[in-house]
């Protein structure tokens, strides 16, 4: 946690001039480029949204239905009495300025309304007007302003211009969770249609399949047992991992973007191997075939519905607990929305690793641990023969990705886990890690092609930090614990630091593993030589 | 009387001023917090945009200029303004405006021929900045179209890749001599 101002620091920090604009007057014009294309009717209709037809954001007149103002407005009236919290973010906000310089997309664009008070004010001046006795009298001398349409689409402009990374909230002296006011202002907009197709058609497709490619289940099983091969070609074992097997003691639910997409590929091919060589008793499900919820950045309906998935598969397949790979946001919903979304999972037991004891009591309500967590205690009690130097070709940092940083506070065990398979690790600059860590600018279903630019300069202050480490200690791999992540950082180091490679912790893990009875390794997971030098004179 | 080192003399001032001008194509809020901020990681571009204009300042007011030198300082800054919604124009605009901030620095020494001779210098030497920041930013503008061509093809290719659907010619080792000899036997 920040350290908190004391009152009369706070007091003295308030800004009472006036800005020399009135911020509703500066203009946010919709423009290609700026805005995700907008979800399909088909993605929308499964998941019982309205559907507004074909449009365009860079429409003038936008599809909404005749009564739009009275949907919004009795859609917020309902989250106000439904969530206390959203009410207290919308009253208790004094304008201190702390957050302001806080956002990776504010500091990457310099535009006012990125600033996260700026942003939670689209949607608090709507509040004022329309649901406060001083803004119901005073109008905008109480901070007040109309329902419009423009107001609907600067939400829409603004509202998918924020990763929902919570970085802000952790400067903000209330606490004010920023992220849930953007949220909020999602769910509303989805009360008329209006939402993008890069969070829906993953999130109808996750409801419909189980992933979010749809990827149907005799697929997904001839991947793993493709990882499988290139396993048995590296180490010469022979894994068999089973699926949506009965009895099983854990049910191991990952990000769909561990099998699809390189270099999350090899993230899962090391927790194969992980689970390989424990011997564990572990099951993998083709229905639980996701662990991101695009809910999440859509609804909390919608949220609800893809998290049930994962516990009613844990519930027919009789599992004692569940074990969570490196995703991002399935952890926030997990550790913050699960329990009083779907939960308690009563019918689950209190995880305990098979291996060396430990229960886990964090995850007592959840029943959910996640995986570097259970790995950490692993190196912690002896139980993982490593041979670090075998990632000796990296120079390695680690990128706190969002939300298991600030939305579970896991912070030390991926650094454990690092610092015990990598003999060459180093921190970025204070102000850009742990709790304060750079979001990658892609995250909350943002990481879409046609958003490209917004994504490069809104990473620009996590590759900011990188180039710092890279020119000064020589880092050439970013580790991270987020599916998201994996898929961003790629086209983002290239663009600001191309000699930065990106991996997932176990990867790494797996890379160090002595396997019994594997053969001499000559290779890491991505088939390249153990040695820079050997890869080098390969080339040559 | 060297130019060079009068221009030297108020180096801080003129990049100062040249900074303001650049910073000024950005809202006013974010021109502040670009300009107020001073730690690199937290307001990477406000410093990198100060940092690259010392640079560049340095190399063109040189005679001879560290081709190398340049390249770095023009990238630092248009490598963050070709993804800034700028107009192309605008993201090379930069280069513009140092020529009147020097100009205006050596008016007095006007009629001084060492001074004309150096003014024409630095003609030549903006004209090769503003070629190098073209090139550069066409560089930037073409890796974004890049990514964004390669993530939609890459999304669906690597599974089908993955599945079987697509068999690609191998890169080297047997099977690729296999499919040479079947095609010979044709």
């Amino acid at each position: 946690m920040e350290e908190l101002p004391k009152p009369d620091e706070m007091y003295e920090s308030i800004d009472h001039t006036p800005p020399e604009e009135e911020w509703e007057k500066i203009e946010s014009p919709i423009k290609r480029g700026r805005y995700a294309y907008p979800a399909k009717d088909k993605n929308l209709a499964i998941m019982e949204f309205p559907t507004p037809g074909e449009w365009s954001p860079a429409d003038e007149e936008w599809p909404l239905p005749d009564n739009w103002q009275q949907i919004i407005h009795e859609g917020f009236k309902e989250r106000l009495e439904k969530y206390r919290s959203l009410k207290i973010f919308m009253d208790t906000c004094v304008r201190c300025g702390a957050c302001a310089d806080k956002c990776h997309y504010f500091i990457g664009t310099g535009d006012p309304k990125n600033m996260p008070v700026v942003r939670a004010e689209l949607l608090r001046s709507i509040y004022r007007n329309d649901f406060t006795t001083a803004g119901k009298i005073l109008g905008k001398i109480a901070g007040g302003r109309k329902l419009t349409k423009e107001v609907i689409k600067e939400w829409f402009a603004y509202f998918y211009q924020c990763s929902e990374c919570r970085r802000c909230s952790v400067f903000c002296p209330y606490g004010i969770d920023t992220a849930e006011v953007t949220m909020m202002g999602r769910e509303l907009l989805n009360l008329l249609g209006l939402n993008i197709n890069w969070i829906m058609e993953p999130v109808a497709n996750c409801f419909r399949t189980g992933n979010h490619l749809g990827i149907q289940p005799h697929a997904f099983k001839e991947m793993v047992e493709f990882f499988c091969d290139d396993i048995e070609e590296i180490t010469g074992l022979k894994l068999n991992p089973s699926f949506n097997r009965k009895g099983a003691e854990i049910l191991f639910i990952t990000p769909s973007g561990d099998y699809f997409a390189d270099p999350g590929t090899y993230t899962f091919m090391g927790y194969l191997m992980l689970f390989e060589a424990l011997g564990l008793d572990y099951t993998l499900s083709t229905y639980a075939s996701e662990g991101g919820n695009f809910g999440l950045f859509t609804s909390s309906d919608a949220m609800k519905k893809l998290n049930s998935k994962m516990y009613a598969e844990a519930k027919r397949l009789g599992v004692k607990w569940i074990l969570g790979g490196e995703c991002g946001h399935m952890w926030r919903v997990i550790n913050q929305y699960m329990d009083t979304m779907n939960g308690p999972a009563d019918f689950l037991e209190v995880p305990k690793s098979p291996i060396t004891g430990t229960v886990f009591d964090n995850a007592k309500s959840t029943k959910m641990v996640h995986i570097t967590e259970f790995t950490a205690d692993l190196i912690r009690h002896n139980k993982l023969k490593l041979d670090p130097s075998r990632n000796d070709k990296f120079k390695v940092t680690y990128h706190d990705s969002c939300n298991p940083a600030r939305a579970m506070g896991l912070l030390e065990e991926p650094r454990y886990v690092i610092k015990n398979v990598c003999n060459y690790f180093y921190e970025m600059p204070e102000n850009t890690i742990r709790e304060k860590t750079f979001c990658c600018g892609s995250g909350s279903g943002l990481n879409t092609e046609e958003v490209m630019d917004l994504r490069l300069r809104g990473g620009l202050p996590r590759a900011n930090a990188v180039k710092h480490v890279h020119d000064k200690y020589g880092v050439n791999m970013l580790a991270c614990i987020c599916a998201i992540d994996r898929a961003a950082f790629p086209p983002l180091m290239e663009y600001w630091v191309p000699e930065v490679g990106t991996t997932g912790i176990h990867e790494l893990v797996a890379n160090a593993l002595i396997m019994d009875g594997e053969k001499e390794r000559t290779t890491d997971l991505r088939f390249e030589s153990l040695k820079e030098e050997e890869d080098e004179a390969d080339e040559g | 009387m060297n130019p060079q080192t009068l221009l030297l003399e108020k180096r801080k001032e003129i990049v100062n001023q040249w900074f303001d001008e650049v910073i000024a194509a950005y809202s006013e809020d974010g021109a502040k917090f670009f300009k107020k901020t001073k730690d690199p990681f937290a307001n990477p571009v406000g410093r990198t945009l100060y940092r690259c204009l010392n640079e560049l300042f340095d190399e063109v007011i040189k005679t001879d200029m560290d081709k190398a030198a340049v390249e770095n300082a023009i990238d630092g800054i248009v490598r963050i303004q070709s993804v800034q919604e700028f107009q192309p124009s605008d993201a090379i605009g930069f280069i513009f405006t140092i020529k009147p901030t020097i100009s205006q620095r050596l008016k007095r020494y006007g009629d001084d021929t060492a001074v004309k001779k150096y003014l024409t210098a630095l003609d030549a030497n903006i004209e090769r900045l503003l070629r190098k920041a073209f090139d550069l930013y066409m560089g930037c503008r073409q890796k974004v179209f890049l990514f964004r061509a390669n993530q939609s093809r890459d999304r669906v290719r690597q599974l089908l890749v993955k599945k079987g659907y697509i068999e690609e010619i191998p890169e080297k080792g047997d099977n690729l001599e296999d499919i040479t000899a079947k095609s010979d036997n044709k």
